[in-house]
């Protein structure tokens, strides 16, 4: 162990001591020094030995559990609890700072309710049960019907949980119902990137936003949900440096306050504005000719037989297709103003500049997700912004690992590791042969995607409900699901259904739940994430988690075990192995199935490098366990070159891409047409799939808060956050509220045609929604706004629309 | 400087606007209590340390910050949060009320 400082210092000392630290730290960063201060980690720290400051503090480095930027903290551990966070100075991502939800990490561990030990259901109460019995329970109930189980996860899943749950369900239940609430929030994005590169995850990276000229952000609030990454473009700008920010959102928010344009448009706006900036580069023949003829092809929708491959078409085909998308069309579609559509239209039409797009879920979150997500990379393409620091169409994702679990280890019901899929015959071969499976043990049918797997669990057997046990972990779908009164609540009369929940707190899901498993947090364990940049990163357990709480990927893999003893034979590989087995220095195995042996090796190692075989299917090479350990995290593809693990900063471009050729300029090597080209696609302007009219006259959009993440499970027991932003409200314009007669504070009744909640009213609050819409955020499990949401998805991407649902509002009388 | 039980340490990163009244701004953060404000750069970051009885008011000075004239963003290097052994921890529901 590394030892810093041997003295015991006094209390003044020590305060004395933090205070110099705080500034120097300040200091350091504001002037861009490369000195380390303590207790930063230098770069070159080995850190598996955490350092100790002054006797007393442990540090560590962890990336963040929350949004999925992946900000790197480094984490003071004292006497076995962790007691202080600092941004991590040696990140790329975050260069030593933290947003306020970030600094708070900590806090998230020491809720007063933590869950510490299994519960069974018995009757209206629950049975404290230890973990024997609970993985026997959940062996029963998986070995009465393989094929009726499904596994529902999250981007929360580290990569190594998510890749045991992965091969738990793929390899040994041959049974593909496994989804995570990723489909909620990211998969528009994947579909999108599919249909127009042909391979997943953006090309570009946050340096894009050290580069460019103009930063516009589709329907997202980065100010807010990604802090981190907003501040790098804010601080370009306080040195001075011209930067346009253009805000395309449904209501004003505080990234709205530091952009120069706020364009207003109506939900599925977007649809006619992309085509608009379209229309006009044509138009005015300001697209880029040579970008074009050499690296695109042009796709239209095939209605008889829709599919992300499309039909081609020709380029006179797509102009002629944009031609009703004039500018003044427009205006009327998406409510933005003709003008506007001209300004976006030049800017793109001026080569000089460099244009990075940024969106999250106001693009992804929507039921023509994967059109529009095509769309805004088509008008990249077609103006030749991409290829250059800078210039790129970017998303980016809510959770910490949405991309390095979900979209890469393939946790979704078509998937497989890598970016293999379930029905193509030459990647379950291969994926057979990684995990010396028997062939055919893969099956090729996709499973039921997250709201067909849910809707499927709350329907009776007799009336065709064919999925009977849920096992969730990481997430809280109690909460998060749209249309909870047909897509959750009727579990509650369901008695042969059987719900089991991996959780660390009590949360709106639990309360539905027959067996509840005490679940180990963040740096409680072992872990890593993949962020919205392709970066892959590392971290150790630092604390013990309470009681009898564990590791999600221990409590697959113990179930596993069960299920191999008691004969299933998908638990057995080719060789009669256990399918998770892993071996001592000496060759015997080590039964990790037993939690006193867990951590007698790194599990997370062990399945990290079986899972890396998988990568370079695709082109996202990932480099070893140990690269990671030393580093703050590497973007993929990681390639060795001279001995040393380099990674890629823009895909497809030559000189930064190590697959591009050379002479090639930009390479599409995933193209759908195999020629090495990217797709440019026509898609329609469609209106939202529910509207406001006479009887539901409003349209409710529902989002987040800078103070809560997600469904506030976490930062909910952060006594700081929870005082900042206490209880969720509907925010409603001025002149709605005063034709309402509502003021702020007063109850108010929303309704749609699915349900209903209560809320106070926030007029003139922190964001200010157009007349015609409100705003609800989701965080709060005492007033569920999914009560109320439409469950309507993307054709493609099957991700439901949490953005536009027709509502109407009724004041409580008091 | 605070008087009473100071426990929590914030290290943070203010950018300042290049057209900000700078002078008017510095005096402003200088009266506030517990602040100890560092020089501007020439990319206008100013550093400064806030020491504060609780993290709850850490939070509240972090607000008025943001609120600031002439601030375009506040950052957060690090915080040391001594407070967090003693204080009473948050909890929704018991387990119980599960």
């Amino acid at each position: 162990m590394s030892k810093i400082s041997p003295q015991q210092p006094t209390d003044v000392e020590r305060r004395q001591f933090l205070k110099t630290t705080a500034m120097s730290l300040a200091v350091s960063l504001a002037s861009n020094q490369s000195l380390n201060a303590l207790p930063i980690l230098s770069s070159n720290t080995l850190l598996d030995d955490p350092i100790v400051v002054d006797n007393q503090v442990q540090w560590n480095k962890a990336p963040c559990r929350f949004c999925g930027t992946g900000c790197h903290v480094q984490v003071g551990v004292q006497s076995g609890k962790v007691v202080a966070i600092a941004g991590d100075r040696n990140a790329e991502v975050n260069k030593g700072l933290l947003c306020v939800k970030g600094y708070h990490v900590g806090g998230i561990l020491y809720g007063k309710d933590r869950l510490t030990q299994p519960l069974l259901r018995t009757g209206d109460g629950y049975r404290a049960i230890n973990w024997d019995e609970a993985l026997d329970v959940i062996a029963d109930r998986i070995a009465l019907a393989p094929q009726r189980f499904a596994f529902y996860g999250s981007g929360q899943w580290t990569i190594p949980e998510g890749y045991a749950a992965q091969k738990f369900m793929k390899a040994g239940l041959s049974n593909n119902h496994i989804d995570p609430n990723a489909r909620l929030c990211m998969s528009s994005a994947v579909t999108g990137f599919l249909a127009t590169y042909g391979v997943d995850e953006p090309a570009g990276c946050y340096d894009d936003l050290d580069n460019c000229d103009v930063l516009i952000m589709w329907g997202n609030n980065p100010a807010e949900m990604h802090p981190v990454l907003f501040s790098r473009v804010i601080d370009r700008r306080s040195r001075g440096e011209q930067v346009t920010l253009i805000d395309i959102g449904t209501r004003r928010t505080r990234t709205t306050e530091q952009s120069q344009h706020y364009l207003e448009m109506k939900g599925h706006g977007d649809l006619a504005i992309a085509n608009g900036i379209a229309h006009q580069l044509l138009k005015n023949n300001a697209f880029s000719q040579k970008f074009v003829d050499r690296y695109c092809n042009f796709k239209a929708p095939d209605e008889e037989k829709p599919n992300l491959h499309g039909k081609s078409i020709t380029f006179e085909e797509f102009k002629s297709l944009l031609d009703p998308y004039t500018p003044e069309a427009v205006e009327k579609m998406s409510g933005v103003p003709a003008e506007k559509i001209v300004m976006l239209g030049q800017l793109f039409g001026n080569p000089d500049l460099k244009i990075t797009s940024l969106w999250c879920m106001g693009m992804n979150q929507h039921t023509r997700g994967t059109a529009i997500n095509t769309l805004v990379h088509g008008i990249h393409l077609l103006s030749g912004h991409f290829g250059r620091p800078g210039d790129a169409p970017t998303s980016l994702t809510g959770q910490p690992s949405a991309c390095g679990t979900v979209r890469e280890v393939g946790t979704l019901s078509h998937g497989l590791p890598g970016g293999l899929v379930v029905d193509n015959a030459d990647h379950r071969a291969q994926a057979e042969k990684i995990w010396n499976l028997p062939e055919g043990r893969i099956n090729s049918i996709p499973g039921y995607h997250t709201v067909k797997m849910w809707e499927q669990f709350c329907t009776s057997a007799e009336d065709g409900g064919d999925i009977d046990t849920i096992w969730v972990q990481v997430t809280n779908p109690g909460q998060t699901l749209p249309n909870l009164n047909k897509l959750f609540n009727p579990k509650a009369n369901l008695k042969e259904k059987f719900l089991i929940v991996s959780e660390v707190y009590p949360t709106a899901t639990t309360q539905l739940a027959d067996l509840i498993l005490p679940s180990a947090l963040w740096v409680e364990k072992n872990g890593m994430f993949g962020n919205s940049e392709r970066r892959t990163q590392q971290w150790f357990k630092m604390v013990d988690p309470p009681g009898m709480a564990r590791d999600d990927c221990w409590q697959t893999i113990a179930v596993a075990h069960r299920l191999f003893e008691r004969g299933l034979t998908g638990f057995r590989d080719r060789d009669n192995k256990f399918l998770f087995e892993i071996t001592n220095e000496q060759g015997n195995p080590v039964p990790i199935w037993q939690w006193e042996h867990y951590y007698d090796v790194n599990v997370d190692k062990h399945l990290f490098e079986e899972y890396r075989q998988f990568t370079r299917f695709k082109h996202k090479d990932l480099a070893p366990y140990e690269e990671y350990v030393k580093a703050r995290g590497l973007r993929w593809p990681v390639v060795e070159h001279n001995g040393q693990w380099q990674e890629t900063r823009m895909r497809f471009a030559e000189g930064s891409d190590p697959y591009v050729s050379v002479g090639k300029g930009i390479q599409f090597y995933h193209s759908t047409t195999k020629d090495d080209r990217a797709q440019i696609w026509f898609h329609p302007w469609v209106p939202p799939a529910e509207v406001p009219d006479d009887e539901y006259p409003l349209m409710l959009c529902t989002g987040r808060v800078l103070e809560h993440w997600h469904s506030g499970s976490l930062t909910r027991r952060v006594r700081e956050l929870s005082r900042a932003m206490p209880a969720a409200y509907i925010e409603l314009n001025k002149s709605d509220a005063l034709a309402a007669k509502i003021r702020t504070g007063d109850l108010v009744i929303v309704e749609s045609r699915r349900g209903s909640v209560q809320l106070p009213a926030w007029v003139g609050g922190r964001g200010n929604p157009p007349p015609g819409t409100v705003f609800v955020p989701f965080f709060d499990e005492s007033m569920l706004i999914n009560q109320v949401t439409l469950d309507a998805i993307d054709p493609f991407s099957k991700q439901p629309d949490y953005k536009k649902s027709a509502v109407r509002i009724v004041k409580v009388k008091q | 400087m605070v008087h009473g039980n100071i426990e929590m340490i914030s290290s943070l990163l203010v950018r300042i606007s290049p057209e900000a009244d700078y002078a008017w701004l510095r005096e402003k953060l200088a009266a506030m209590p517990g602040f100890e404000v560092g020089a501007l750069t020439d990319t206008n970051r100013l550093p400064i340390v806030i020491e504060s009885s609780d993290s709850a008011t850490a939070d509240q000075i972090y607000q008025q910050l943001c609120e600031l004239p002439g601030i375009l963003f506040v950052d957060i290097v690090a915080v040391f949060f001594d407070d967090l052994n003693s204080k009473e921890p948050l909890c929704i529901r018991n387990a119980g009320e599960i």
